[in-house]
């Protein structure tokens, strides 16, 4: 019933991985496995696109902590961009926004990354 | 062929035979003290009389008893039918022989017998076993006609029971109405005959019987047919030295002497006829015997098909029925089973089928999965060349694959110590089996998972039952306060939690917690969470403390990726106040005098961060509560039901209840929560846990 994807590009050396549909229990282990492919890097930079995300359940925000410690470790980093508000609410609320850098465009996270590494 | 646990439905039951014996004996006393007691001149009328009753119910009472059958189920075969009225007919027809030479002894033992006394005691003692020859005869023509079912057997049938009817009521009234009967004699003879003589074109039975049993039916049939052509010839032929026979039956009934003579007919043709079809028949009967040997196989296991359920015991029997068909020294299936293959052997080792497996001729097998294999002489066979370990043993091997709605299911593989060991038919058999045998085993193996479907669903139900153990079955006492708790997993197990703790400081603490993540794996955490919970309330002083060192306990313990959602609620009765803590959980709500609102003090969900960090952003909140004032803590399976348009309850909805019923209780306002959210998503199915925990006011205080 619930449709997934994800989508990767990359922009100035930075993966972006665009999510679409439902995230939930069923769907996150497609993500959980687009993440690890490319965190298996010497500095992983990872930027997740929101903008087409109906949905996201407890199960599918569990996915970016499996990460997150490992890739901060290896001074890389998961960024997560243009969410809807809705999708923002929920992280909002899980405290999210105090453990991920959020950011309103794609853009803005490859130049975060930039200034962060020089 | 013939079970001799089979019943059949035609068969006579010991009693009857007894009985009809008996009458037979019975009439022949009857009619000869009728000859000796009634002096000839001046009773004649009345001895008539007398004969003619006793014969009819003589006649009667024989075929009601004859044609009474057992009410058993079991299918008749002619076998049963053949012997059961051949051994009747024949016992009848030794005690006419035995009777009539008794007698004939007896009577010439005493010298002052006249040859006229000697003549009228045979006269009335022989012509009782002669009727029952006939009677018998009739109802053993009738039953094995009624083997073959057709129209023209039925059409005659009802003709055979017209005539025994008509010669019956003739056998009653002749003697006083002996010149009609006689007029219709010749008639009723000849109708019957024609009739008789289209229905048996036709003898499917003789082809159902075995090679010995069609001897000794040829035997039968051949003393039979010969003793009604000898009958028909003394009675009524031209010069017969049993003149007195035919004298006596026309003397007794122009009706009886009738149907003498058309059942004596009838016999004497159809035996002679069954005679010559045997004979013809008995040359190809071993061919015959083994197909019909092959076709019981089939049936046998068809019934044993539905008979066993375990999937290893049919197994087993497949194999056994295999060897019992072709003869097969060794046997082995082995069967794919969605991701496992089964596997079952008989006189067959492990490592045999191991080294076998690696062989070209198992390859070979394999490849021709349509229509299977089969290997005459292993060691002359290119694809075992070099293989004396196998063809020692195997010499002669048959692959039979097991195929299911056009796929390959698996292969029965059937091995013997000689060349040559199965003929065509025999594979032939063998494929018709394994498509029988492949049914039985996907139906045993998809019970089977059904079976196991069960056991998890009553081992959930299990789970569901300790999982609401978990949660308190009592709310707490609190003066001046009334608390409610509801919850519901969407599934038998959920992830959702509540509690009531207190505190070291003796406050009561009410808290709400949704593990992410759904079903089994959110129940156990959900498990762990009332544990250490529990452990720390009582030297915990408030409840952010207690969040806090949960965090501390639960972050070494939860995967990464997993993580809860806690709202906690402090209440201290003395003061009336409530210190709120929220960890990344749903806000929880507050109604006032002004309204009520979404409380959303900030704090990351237990189990993300480690100790400081999650510390340093734990906030508590205290609120001074009233009269009338009412805090709603939940889980988001309440503010994010969807109805069909996936529009959610959304806190809107939750605020407005609230609002408007000021004077409920904690319980009559967490009903009508429940309520309201049901009827929202009515028409579509809950996939979220749902706790909901109220407390109110009331009225009392202050």
């Amino acid at each position: 019933m619930s449709t997934f994807s994800v989508k990767h590009t990359t922009q100035q050396h930075v993966d972006v991985l665009s999510v679409t549909g439902f995230l939930d229990a069923h769907t996150a282990p497609q993500l959980e496995q687009e993440i690890q492919k490319y965190s298996d890097v010497p500095t992983p930079k990872i930027v997740v696109d929101f903008k087409e995300l109906d949905y996201i359940s407890s199960a599918g925000m569990g996915v970016f902590m499996m990460f997150i410690e490992d890739i901060r470790s290896k001074s890389g980093d998961i960024k997560l961009a243009r969410m809807q508000p809705k999708v923002y609410s929920v992280f909002d609320l899980l405290g999210f926004p105090m453990l991920f850098d959020i950011v309103d465009s794609i853009d803005d996270a490859v130049v975060k990354f930039g200034t962060s590494n020089e | 062929m013939t079970s001799t646990a089979q019943q059949s439905v035609f068969k006579i039951s010991p009693r009857n035979r007894f009985a009809v014996h008996a009458l037979t004996v019975g009439l022949a006393i009857v009619l000869l003290c009728i000859e000796f007691l009634l002096p000839e001149a001046s009773l004649h009328d009345v001895a008539d009389g007398i004969r003619a009753v006793s014969i009819g119910a003589y006649i009667v009472l024989s075929l009601i008893l004859l044609q009474r059958r057992f009410t058993s189920r079991e299918i008749e075969t002619s076998w049963t039918v053949f012997s059961d009225c051949s051994a009747l007919f024949l016992t009848s027809f030794g005690l006419v022989i035995a009777i009539t030479g008794a007698c004939s002894i007896a009577f010439l033992a005493i010298p002052t017998m006249s040859e006229q006394i000697i003549d009228t005691a045979l006269a009335s003692v022989v012509p009782p076993f002669v009727i029952s020859f006939l009677l018998h005869s009739l109802n053993w023509l009738d039953r094995l006609i009624s083997l073959y079912k057709s129209s023209l057997a039925v059409f005659f049938r009802k003709v055979l029971y017209a005539t025994i009817a008509f010669a019956t009521v003739v056998t009653l009234l002749q003697p006083w109405i002996g010149t009609v009967a006689a007029v219709i004699q010749e008639y009723t003879l000849y109708v019957s005959l024609m009739a008789f003589i289209l229905s048996v074109i036709k003898l499917p039975w003789i082809q159902t019987l075995s090679r010995t049993q069609k001897w000794k039916a040829l035997g039968i049939c051949f003393i039979t047919a010969v003793l009604a052509a000898v009958l028909v010839g003394t009675l009524f032929g031209e010069t017969s030295q049993w003149e007195f026979l035919r004298e006596w039956m026309e003397h007794q009934s122009v009706g009886l002497s009738t149907l003498a003579e058309s059942v004596l007919s009838l016999v004497m043709l159809y035996f002679l006829r069954v005679v010559f079809s045997l004979a013809l028949s008995l040359p190809t009967a071993g061919y015959v015997d083994k197909k019909m040997k092959e076709v019981e196989s089939l049936a046998q296991l068809s019934s044993s098909i539905t008979q066993t359920r375990d999937l290893d015991d049919l197994l087993e029997l497949v194999i056994d029925k295999v060897r019992e068909v072709c003869g097969a020294t060794g046997v082995w299936i082995e069967y794919k089973a969605g991701e496992k293959q089964l596997w079952s052997m008989k006189n067959v080792n492990e490592s045999f089928i191991r080294r076998f497996e690696k062989s070209d001729g198992y390859r070979k097998a394999i490849q021709s999965i349509d229509k299977g294999v089969y290997i005459e002489n292993t060691q002359q066979s290119a694809l075992f060349k070099d293989q004396p370990d196998l063809t020692d043993l195997a010499k002669s091997v048959a692959g039979i694959p097991l195929i299911l709605h056009g796929e390959y299911n698996g292969m029965i593989f059937a091995l013997h110590r000689t060349t040559y060991a199965f003929d065509p038919t025999d594979i032939e058999l063998l494929r018709a089996f394994a498509d029988n045998a492949v049914i039985a085993i996907e139906n045993a193996r998809m019970l089977e998972a059904a079976r196991d479907k069960e056991k998890y669903r009553n081992e959930l139900l299990l789970a569901r039952q300790m999982q609401q153990k978990l949660l308190p079955d009592v709310t707490p006492e609190l003066k001046g306060m009334s608390i409610h708790a509801f919850s519901e997993p969407a599934y038998e197990v959920g992830g959702d939690y509540y509690d009531f703790l207190t505190l070291k400081n003796g406050n009561t603490c009410i808290v709400v917690g949704d593990v992410s993540g759904k079903g089994i794996s959110a129940a156990f955490i959900m498990a762990e969470i009332k544990g250490v919970m529990s452990a720390l309330a009582s030297s915990c002083s408030s409840v952010r403390e207690l969040i806090v060192r949960a965090n501390d306990v639960l972050i070494e313990s939860l995967d990464p990726k997993e993580y809860v959602t806690v709202l906690a609620a402090e209440i201290d009765a003395g003061s009336n106040t409530v210190h709120i803590c929220r960890a990344g959980h749903t806000p929880m709500l507050l109604r006032t005098e002004s309204g009520a609102q979404v409380l959303q003090p900030s704090g990351m969900g237990v189990g993300l961060v480690k100790g400081a960090l999650f510390a340093n952003t734990l906030e508590q909140i205290s609120v001074q509560l009233s009269q009338h004032d009412a805090c709603i803590l939940f889980t988001d399976g309440v503010n994010e039901s969807v109805n069909e348009e996936l529009v959610e309850f959304g806190y809107e909805s939750l605020k407005e209840i609230v609002e408007s019923n000021v004077h409920d209780n904690a319980s009559s306002l967490a009903g009508r929560i429940v309520r309201s959210v049901a009827e929202h998503s009515q028409t579509h199915e809950q996939h979220d846990d749902l706790t909901l925990v109220v407390l109110t006011v009331e009225d009392e205080v202050n």
